[in-house]
């Protein structure tokens, strides 16, 4: 099948993973592997002083061979989140950033009034800019004519597991953008992301849904099933809805009824 | 002069360099994966050795770590 197209980039998944929330590193590894995800997301946090346990998750993941998103998690202003993605291009060696600014702690809502900003600063800066973004289609259309290489609404508020809450937006996103559409929050389980993927999105991130279910593997292993399928479903087109049964089995060639 | 790496407040000396100073603290400076800003500044892995420190800098080591 045709892949996703990230800035010069073809990946073969559509699927992007992040690595929170795994109680160890063999975990982690084992359910990303199970995904099937080319890309993966991690934050950037201070190096632990006097810590010599030389424990390297960038290391980790290179040797695997993934592709490393770094996300500016934790940022509420243009500037802490622009200094993050310039940190982790010099740490990380790469220009890719998943640029999140967000608006609270409690909603971790994106505040696009520094988002907007923010990306114009990085696009500027040569940063492939993947922008996490409320589902609003005016948002994403301004995104993309900043000239950002993705962008990546929110079905449901981050590590709520709520699904898609308006699809109906992100199918009015889809329409309004060229650029590729990836569903970046809010997936709980492997149906929430079928639908995304059926909505017509590109792609579909997630995190929380595989690091914190019962068991990890099976999901990241669900969820790339999910994601395949929808992908599928939404090019071989679905079938219009309609309120009355249309019979399948012919009526022509019946028995004589009683 | 005080100055303060990752939040901490550090006792050094005046003329001490960035790359001497991670040394001292017990961070590789050749460690892949690492990148340091200065007062809000990134300051190029190649300019380690000549950056001096100033008093009261802010200085943030960071990594990559877990996140989604």
């Amino acid at each position: 099948m045709e892949g996703l197209k990230i800035g010069d980039t073809v990946y073969q998944s559509r699927l992007l993973i992040g690595t929170a929330g795994y109680p160890n590193f063999d975990l982690m590894i084992r359910s990303l592997e199970a995904s099937g995800a080319e890309i993966a997301t991690v934050a950037m946090r201070r190096v632990k002083l006097s810590d010599a346990s030389g424990e390297n998750l960038f290391n980790l993941l290179r040797e695997k061979g993934y592709t490393i998103l770094p996300n500016t998690s934790g940022c509420f202003t243009a500037k802490d989140a622009v200094l993050t993605a310039q940190l982790a291009r010099e740490a990380l060696d790469t220009s890719l950033v998943k640029l999140e600014v967000i608006g609270d702690d409690q909603t971790l809502f994106p505040d696009v009034e520094q988002l907007l900003p923010a990306a114009a600063t990085l696009v500027k800066d040569g940063f492939t800019v993947m922008p996490y973004c409320n589902d609003d289609p005016i948002t994403c259309k301004k995104l993309e004519d900043i000239g950002c290489a993705t962008v990546m609404p929110l079905g449901a508020p981050i590590g709520s597991g709520m699904g898609i809450r308006n699809p109906y937006n992100i199918q009015i996103i889809r329409d309004t953008v060229s650029v590729p559409v990836i569903v970046d929050a809010g997936v709980g389980t492997a149906s929430d992301a079928a639908i995304a993927m059926e909505l017509g999105c590109d792609g579909v991130l997630l995190s929380t849904a595989v690091a914190k279910a019962r068991q990890p593997v099976l999901m990241a292993t669900a969820m790339r099933k999910a994601v395949e399928a929808g992908r599928e479903a939404f090019l071989a087109g679905r079938i219009p809805r309609k309120l009355y049964a249309t019979a399948s089995s012919p009526w022509e060639g019946m028995i004589n009824k009683a | 002069m005080n100055i303060q790496v990752n939040g901490e407040v550090k006792e050094v000396s005046p003329g001490l360099t960035l790359y001497q100073l991670l040394l001292d603290i017990e961070i590789d400076p050749a460690r892949p994966g690492i990148a340091v800003a200065i007062d809000q500044e990134v300051v190029l892995r190649t300019q380690w050795e000549e950056t001096e420190i100033q008093p009261d800098s802010e200085i943030e080591v960071i990594r990559a770590a877990q996140g989604g």
